[in-house]
């Protein structure tokens, strides 16, 4: 599995390898899919087994590609000026969608780094791969970014449980 | 909106169907229609099952999020939004924001509730429409979607970006933030960059203003979209800068008023200035059923120290909770602003006396006295000349406001002990006035985070606990022991009234 960061990569994973359609089938994100469109996303997908700490994706970089949690825990991280990488959440459920979404919008960039938090199995799968789905069937390319938005709906709900955990500043702010 | 071409207009310069074909609007402004909302009803309520998709149209919403398990306030109540489990709200005002993208997303249930800040008509879109259109048009379906993703990703970033804001509390900073997280779309030339600049400076919030305007209206597509969440993240801040401006404001209209304009006068406009500030924050009253039917008595209060963000230009800041005592209750209840007993001014801070001078306040002298400047040097003499001013002024049927600590304090350490010449002042004048404990908390902070209270309670007849000629040793360990500490459970109720717990005297009047 090639991570999308190239050279700056901080881990590399072990033991990439190829995922079946079934595979794919057994996660929710892929439930209901039809047949033909699984076998096209396997075809092109790959697994691997991240160590800990590894970045899987880094903010900013161009987002080629969407992972799935299979196994482990994955956090979401994003970097602010003068403060560093801050956490986000933390996503653990088999077959959640970590990182990626911002491969099916322009600017086409990640908007959060995804950092191992122990060591993790993920499938990686192309944003080629789905665009030439979307285009074959613009409808099921509708349902399939519908089930990204809830992903990033969850994401958004993770975000706001923090913020409630954030203590409000003191008055001098 | 009447027509089917303004609904047409209003999507189109809504960001979120910026750039949807002409078709596709045209089919939504058949079938959209237009739904109003008072000030104070739910447009959107959190978890409810979302059916719907809104534009504003017209108005202001207030957006909050309340933690899963935590009971949404009524609109009326008094707690104000800034309760437990709750994010701190924002507002938004500006034409075509959408609301309620949870109605296009599974679960379909609302994630926010948006709230009515004033009459507001809303567009509304049903849920079904999309989906049968996305059906019917799988093409729009794809596109529609990829929006909806843009949509949400906006979210996300304004969320965590407001995260980073309550963490750290450094708006320019949070707006570097914001602005380094689009720096793939947005262009080195933008004036957006020069936004965290203007924000370092006061005097330069106004430049920061004017070009966030000019930008939600005339930017590109980036830039009005950043420039209108960089607005509803400034929110605070313009409320900041307002209350500032306002402050300054009644500070001119006292110092700068014509020579020939009565103390009486003079009072009773600047009250009314203070009453407008107060007016657009969040406040507490209670107990005003206490208040004497007649004029002509003497409030005592705990006083609080001033935020330094109130300081003036000339170092002078207006003290906050005796204006709101002065304005909100005792002119709202008599028509008349009270007089209130200040300390002379030390020497360098003309301001201060400049300010006071004007409004003809009874003075009390605390250390320093300058012999060429008052004659009146003796301590006897000048005790005199207060009692005789204050006399006159309660016997012509005027109220007296009166701070007992002598100096002021944090709310937590609020109150601090009490000297008795407001009580000596009480025993002393015959009719009797009556001594009106007030109560109050969180002047001492800045005033767009927080709930400031006014407690009154039940007035004090002297005489009824000292008997009509009052040793001065028996006055002094009544106000210590009685007044004093009842004193002190007022204050601590008036902070948990500010909580958002309940207690104290009835009858509250609440800001909105």
């Amino acid at each position: 599995m090639n991570q999308d960061h190239g050279g700056r990569s901080d881990a590399t994973p072990r033991l990439s390898t190829g995922v079946t359609a079934e595979e794919l089938a057994g996660l929710r994100f892929f439930e209901d899919l039809p047949g033909w469109a699984l076998e096209r996303l396997a075809g092109s997908a790959t697994k691997g087994r991240f160590e800990q700490g590894a970045i899987v994706v880094r903010q900013n970089d161009e987002a080629r590609a969407v992972y799935f949690l299979l196994s482990g825990a994955a956090q979401d991280l994003v970097y602010f000026e003068g403060v560093g990488d801050l956490l986000m959440g933390v996503q653990r459920e088999p077959g959640s969608l970590v990182a990626g979404w911002s491969a099916f919008k322009p600017p086409y960039r990640y908007t959060s780094s995804t950092k191992c938090e122990e060591a993790s199995e993920l499938i990686r799968l192309p944003r080629e791969t789905f665009e030439g789905i979307f285009e074959e069937d613009p409808y099921l390319g509708y349902q399939i970014l519908k089930k990204v938005a809830s992903a990033v709906d969850d994401r958004l709900e993770g975000a706001v449980t923090f913020l409630w955990e954030t203590p409000h500043m003191p008055e001098k702010a | 909106m009447n027509t089917r071409t303004e609904t047409l207009d209003l999507l189109r310069e809504s960001p979120f169907f910026e750039g949807m074909e002409r078709e596709h609007l045209e089919h939504f402004a058949r079938h959209a229609w237009t739904q109003t909302f008072e000030s104070g009803e739910n447009v959107i309520r959190q978890g409810d099952p979302a059916t719907a998709f809104y534009v504003l149209a017209r108005g202001k919403i207030e957006l909050s999020f309340a933690k899963a398990g935590v009971e949404l306030a009524a609109p009326d109540e008094e707690t104000g939004p800034e309760m437990e489990g709750h994010t701190l709200p924002h507002i938004v005002g500006h034409r075509g924001y959408p609301v309620g993208w949870a109605s296009l997303v599974e679960p379909h249930r609302y994630r926010a509730t948006a709230v009515a800040r004033e009459r507001t008509e809303m567009l509304v879109l049903k849920r079904d429409l999309f989906e049968a259109y996305a059906k019917e048009r799988p093409d729009f379906g794809l596109a529609f979607m990829r929006r909806v993703l843009w949509l949400i990703g906006n979210h996300l970033r304004m969320t965590r970006t407001r995260l980073v804001a309550a963490r750290y509390g450094n708006v320019p900073q949070t707006v570097r933030a914001l602005l380094d997280q689009n720096a793939a779309t947005l262009s080195v030339a933008s004036p957006l960059h020069k936004i965290p600049h203007y924000l370092e400076n006061r005097l330069t919030l106004d430049d920061a203003h004017r070009t966030l305007e000019l930008l939600k209206a005339s930017g590109d597509e980036v830039e009005r979209e950043l420039a209108a969440q960089i607005s509803d993240l400034l929110d605070e801040v313009w409320r900041e800068v307002r209350i500032f401006r306002q402050l300054q404001e009644i500070y001119d209209l006292v110092a700068g008023a014509p020579p020939t304009m009565s103390p009486e006068e003079l009072l009773r406009r600047s009250c009314e200035k203070f009453a407008e500030l107060f007016e657009g924050t969040e406040y507490i009253i209670r107990g005003e059923e206490n208040l004497p039917d007649e004029p002509g008595h003497i409030f005592v209060m705990n006083h609080l120290s001033n935020h330094l963000d109130n300081l003036l230009p000339n170092d002078f800041i207006l003290t906050l909770d005796t204006h709101f005592v002065s304005s909100m209750i005792l002119l709202k209840k008599y028509g008349e602003a009270p007089v209130r007993v200040v300390r002379k001014s030390d020497p360098g801070e003309y301001g201060h006396q400049k300010f006071y001078d004007r409004l003809g306040y009874i003075y009390v002298y605390s250390g320093y006295v300058d012999p060429t400047d008052d004659p009146r040097v003796s301590p006897e003499q000048r005790r005199r000349l207060f009692v005789d001013t204050a006399e006159e002024d309660l016997k012509n049927g005027r109220n007296i406001v009166i701070c007992p600590e002598g100096t002021s304090t944090e709310t937590e350490n609020s109150p601090l002990p009490f000297k008795t010449g407001a009580f000596h002042l009480a025993s002393n004048i015959r009719p009797e006035p009556l001594v009106v404990p007030i109560a109050v908390a969180n002047f001492d902070k800045k005033l767009t985070r927080t709930t400031t209270v006014a407690v009154v309670h039940e007035p004090i007849r002297l005489s009824e606990h000292l008997g009509e000629n009052v040793d001065s040793r028996a006055l002094r360990e009544f106000v210590n022991d009685h007044v004093y500490g009842r004193f002190q459970g007022y204050v601590r109720e008036a902070v948990r009234l500010a909580a958002g717990q309940t207690g104290g005297p009835s009858g509250s009047r609440v800001s909105r």
